[in-house]
C-alpha cells in the first residue's frame, strides 16, 4: 500500500474512531462536569464548570445531603448482595457444570440446556412470582431475597459457560489419571477442576457481580426501603422531586460506577479470555 | 506406593464407582448438601432484617416519599406518636412517587399486602372498581373533608355494585401558573400590569419571550407546557386548558360527555391553542419528552418565563435555599377563560390513601389513617412540605398558615382552592383515569405537534380513547 493511499485509509478511520469515542465518553464526561459544578451552574449550558468544586464527592462522602445520608449502608448493601450473588453463582455453577460434564449423568445435557431456557423469560415477567415466593419464605425486605433471585438468574449462563469451557479445554485423560492415583470427585472437582477454570471463574464471578450490582427492578421490588436499599433504588430517589440535586447525583453515582470500573480493569484480560472459553471446538 | 495408596490419600473408603463415575452415595451427599445449602439461606434470613407480612400489632405503611427530607420526618414522628398511643409498632416505609405504584401493584398481584399505601399517583380509582379496597367510611367520617375531598373518595366498586369511600383524602393541589419577575423586567415588560383576559395574557409573554432575547441575548421561551405522555403534568396542566376552552370531559357524576359535538369543537380549540404554542415556538421542543421535573427544571434555569404547575413545588423549593429568587417567583391563577365568561375554575386533584380489604391488619391500618388525618397532625405534615400541597379537612384549610399566609404562593393557591373548584377528572373516574395515565392527552397533543395533524383529528382520538376506556369501565 503506498503512504498516499494508507493516508486515505486511515484518516477515514481515526475520524470514525474520534466520534466514536467522543460519543462514547460524552455521558462520563457530562456526569463528571456536573458533580464538578455548583448546583448554580448545573444548567448554565458551559462545556466545563467554571468553577468547579470538590463540594459534592465532600458531600456524598461525609453523607452530607439530603439523598446521601444513608450512602455508605446503601453501598455496603450494593457490595453484600453482589459478593454473596458472586460466591454462590459460582457455587452453584461450577459445581453442577462438573456435575453435568465431568460425571456424565444420563440427563446431563437436558438439565442444562433447559436450565438455559429459562432466559426465555424475561426478569420483569417473573418479578411478581418472585416477589411472592419470597413473602412465602419470608425473605422480603431481607438482603438475602435479591441475592437468592440473582443467584437464580445468573446460574444457568454460568453453567453453560463452565459446561462448555471444561468440555473443551480440560481433558478427560486428567480425570482418569487422577482416579487411578486414587482423587475423589470431589478432590477431582476442588484440585483440578477449580485450578483450571480459573479465567473463566474470574469471567463469570464478574459478570455475576456486575448483574447483582446493576440490578434495579428485584431490587426495588424485594429489597424493603430502609436499611436493605441497595444504591441503584437509591440513586433513584434522587428523581423524587421536581428540582433534582443533579450535582450530588452525578456525584454519588460516580461513585457507585467505581467498582465496576475497577474490577474490569483489573481482571480485563481474563474476561474476554473467559468469556469466548469454549465457544470454539479444538 | 501400594495398590491402596494414592497422591490424594484416597482408599479403600474412596466414594467412586468403579467406572470413574460419581457413586451413588458420593451422588446422595451432594444433593445432601444441596439442600442444606437451600435450606440455609431461609435460616439465615429469619435472622436478618425486614420480612412483609403484617400481625395484629404491627402497621405496615407504604408511603410516597416527600419532596422535602422534612416531610419524611413529619409522617415519621406522627407515625411514632400513633405508636406511642396504640401500642403498635409501625413499619414505615417510603418509596418514590413513580416507584410505589410498581410496588403497590406487585403488593395486589401477589396477595403480599401493606396495610396502608399512600402513593400520589397510585391507582386507587381502578382497585376501588375491582373491589381490592377496604371500605375506610369511618375514617372517612371522623373529619370535615372539603366537599371536593369527599366527592374524590368516593369510589365505585364494581364487585359490591356500588360507590363507597374506598380511600381516605390526605391533601390536594391545584395549578397555577409561575412566573419570573425579573426575566419579565429584563425583558422591558411590567410585571405588575399582565392582562387578566386570554388573548392578552398570552400575547403579554408571547412579547416578553422576543423582548428577552433580543434584550438579553438568551435563549428563552415564554412557556413551559409539559406535553409529554410521561408526565403526570401533562394531565393536570391539559385539564385546566380543557375547562379554559369549555370543554368539559366529565358530568358531574363522572359520566363521559366528551362524545357531545360542541365539547369536541372545545377540545379540537384547547388543544389547537396547545398545538399552536409549540409550533409557534413560544415552547422548548422537548415538552414532549419532559417527566414531572421537566417543567421545574426548565424554568428554575430560566430557560422559560411562564409554566403552568401542579403544587407549589417550585417556589418551595428554593424557598430556604435562595430566598432573593424565591421573592422573584410570582404565583397566579390562570387569566380568564377565552369567551369572557369568567376565570377557569382551580382543579383541585387530591391525593388519598388506601387500605386493602385484604390487609393483614385492616383495623390498624384504619386506625393510622384516622390519627394521622387530625387536624393537628395533617397540619404538621403540610408544613413540612412547605405548603406544597393543601390540606382536604375545612378546619385546617382556614388555619392561618394557609388562609391568612405570609407566603403569597401559599395565599394564591389557597384562594384558588378556597373559590370555584373542578374536581380534577383522574379521581372524578375510573375510566378516564385509566384512559388518561395511559398517556392519553401526551398522544392527543403528540398529534398535533409531532404528527402534523389537525387538532380536530386529535380531538376525535381523544374521544375515541375516552370512549373505549369508559366501555372496559363502564359505571363511574
Amino acid at each position: 500500500m503506498t503512504g498516499r493511499r494508507s493516508w486515505q485509509v486511515r484518516l477515514p478511520q481515526a475520524l470514525l474512531g474520534a466520534v466514536l469515542l467522543i460519543w462514547t465518553l460524552m455521558p462520563v464526561y457530562t456526569m463528571a462536569m456536573l458533580a464538578l459544578s455548583p448546583q448554580s451552574q448545573v444548567f448554565s449550558g458551559h462545556l466545563y464548570p467554571h468553577t468547579p468544586t470538590v463540594q459534592n464527592f465532600v458531600d456524598v462522602v461525609s453523607q452530607r445531603g439530603e439523598y446521601v445520608g444513608a450512602f455508605w449502608l446503601q453501598m455496603a448493601n450494593s457490595a453484600v448482595t453482589a459478593i454473596g450473588t458472586t460466591v454462590l453463582v459460582l457455587l452453584v455453577g461450577t459445581l453442577a457444570a462438573f456435575g453435568i460434564a465431568r460425571l456424565r449423568p444420563r440427563w446431563g445435557s437436558f438439565v442444562s440446556n433447559a436450565a438455559l431456557a429459562t432466559y426465555v423469560i424475561p426478569l420483569s415477567f417473573v418479578s411478581i412470582p418472585l416477589y411472592k415466593v419470597m413473602a412465602t419464605y419470608g425473605l422480603l425486605g431481607t438482603r438475602w431475597s435479591l441475592v437468592l433471585a440473582m443467584t437464580a438468574f445468573a446460574s444457568p449462563y454460568a453453567m453453560w459457560v463452565f459446561s462448555q469451557h471444561s468440555e473443551t479445554a480440560i481433558s478427560h485423560e486428567l480425570d482418569e489419571s487422577a482416579r487411578i492415583d486414587g482423587a475423589s470427585s470431589w478432590q477431582i472437582y476442588l484440585r483440578i477442576y477449580l485450578p483450571l477454570m480459573t479465567p473463566v471463574l474470574v469471567a463469570i464471578g464478574i459478570y455475576a457481580f456486575l448483574l447483582a450490582w446493576n440490578e434495579y427492578l428485584l431490587a426495588f421490588l424485594l429489597l424493603g426501603s430502609g436499611s436493605t436499599t441497595t444504591m441503584p433504588v437509591a440513586l433513584s430517589d434522587f428523581l423524587n422531586t421536581d428540582n433534582p440535586p443533579w450535582n450530588s447525583f452525578m456525584a454519588a453515582s460516580l461513585f457507585y460506577a467505581l467498582p465496576p470500573a475497577i474490577l474490569y480493569y483489573l481482571f480485563r484480560n481474563k474476561i474476554t479470555g473467559g468469556l469466548t472459553a469454549g465457544s470454539v471446538k479444538e | 506406593m501400594n495398590d491402596n495408596e494414592s497422591v490424594f490419600g484416597g482408599g479403600a473408603g474412596d466414594d467412586r464407582a468403579p467406572d470413574g463415575r460419581m457413586s451413588r452415595r458420593s451422588l446422595l451427599k451432594l444433593g445432601g448438601m444441596a439442600l442444606g445449602g437451600a435450606a440455609l439461606g431461609p435460616t439465615l434470613a429469619a435472622c436478618g432484617s425486614g420480612g412483609g407480612g403484617s400481625s395484629s400489632n404491627k402497621v405496615t405503611v407504604w408511603w410516597n416519599s416527600g419532596f422535602y427530607d422534612s416531610e419524611n420526618q413529619a409522617v415519621k414522628a406522627i407515625a411514632e406518636d400513633f405508636g406511642k398511643q396504640s401500642g403498635m409498632k409501625v413499619d414505615l416505609q417510603f418509596y418514590s412517587t413513580d416507584a410505589i405504584p410498581t410496588k403497590e401493584q406487585s403488593a395486589i398481584t401477589s396477595g403480599v399486602l401493606p396495610d396502608v399505601v399512600m402513593a400520589e399517583n397510585g391507582n386507587t380509582s381502578t382497585y376501588a372498581y375491582q373491589g381490592k379496597l377496604a371500605d375506610v367510611s369511618d375514617v372517612v367520617s371522623s373529619q370535615q373533608f372539603t366537599d371536593g375531598a369527599t366527592k374524590a373518595v368516593h369510589l365505585f366498586n364494581s364487585k359490591a355494585g356500588k360507590a363507597g369511600n374506598y380511600a381516605v383524602p390526605v391533601n390536594q393541589f391545584t395549578v397555577p401558573m409561575f412566573f419570573w419577575k425579573d426575566m419579565l423586567t429584563d425583558a422591558g415588560s411590567d410585571p405588575s400590569s399582565i392582562p387578566d383576559d386570554w388573548d392578552g395574557f398570552w400575547q403579554y409573554f408571547q412579547s416578553a419571550q422576543g423582548s428577552y432575547r433580543s434584550k438579553t441575548g438568551k435563549k428563552a421561551y415564554a412557556v413551559g407546557w409539559p406535553m409529554s405522555t410521561s408526565a403526570g403534568d401533562t394531565n393536570y396542566d391539559t385539564q385546566m386548558m380543557l375547562m379554559a376552552f369549555g370543554a368539559m370531559v366529565l358530568d358531574d357524576n363522572g359520566g363521559l360527555k366528551a362524545d357531545d359535538p360542541q365539547i369536541k369543537a372545545n377540545m379540537a380549540k384547547a388543544l389547537g391553542f396547545l398545538g399552536d404554542l409549540f409550533k409557534n415556538g413560544f415552547t422548548p421542543k422537548d415538552v414532549v419528552n419532559w417527566d414531572d421535573s421537566g417543567n421545574n427544571t426548565a424554568f428554575l434555569n430560566k430557560t422559560i418565563i411562564l409554566t403552568p404547575n401542579g403544587s407549589l413545588s417550585i417556589p418551595g423549593s428554593i424557598k430556604d435555599k435562595d430566598h432573593a429568587e424565591w421573592a422573584n417567583i410570582v404565583t397566579q391563577p390562570f387569566p380568564n377563560k377565552p369567551d369572557g365568561s369568567g376565570p377557569v375554575p382551580a382543579m383541585a386533584q387530591v391525593h388519598n390513601a388506601v387500605v386493602f380489604e385484604d390487609s393483614p391488619n385492616k383495623k390498624g391500618g384504619m386506625d393510622f389513617l384516622k390519627f394521622f388525618v387530625k387536624p393537628e397532625n395533617t397540619l404538621k405534615y403540610l408544613k413540612a412540605g412547605h405548603g406544597r400541597w393543601h390540606p382536604v379537612q375545612e378546619q385546617v384549610l382556614s388555619n392561618p398558615y394557609f388562609a391568612d399566609s405570609d407566603d403569597p404562593n401559599i395565599k394564591v393557591s389557597t384562594a384558588m382552592l378556597s373559590g370555584a373548584t373542578q374536581p380534577a377528572w383522574l379521581n372524578a373516574s375510573v375510566a378516564y383515569n385509566h384512559a388518561a395515565l395511559q398517556g392519553l392527552w401526551g398522544k392527543a397533543i403528540g398529534q398535533i405537534v409531532l404528527q402534523n395533524q389537525s387538532p380536530e383529528s386529535a380531538a376525535d382520538f381523544a374521544v375515541q380513547q375516552l370512549k373505549a376506556a369508559f366501555s372496559t369501565y363502564p359505571a363511574k
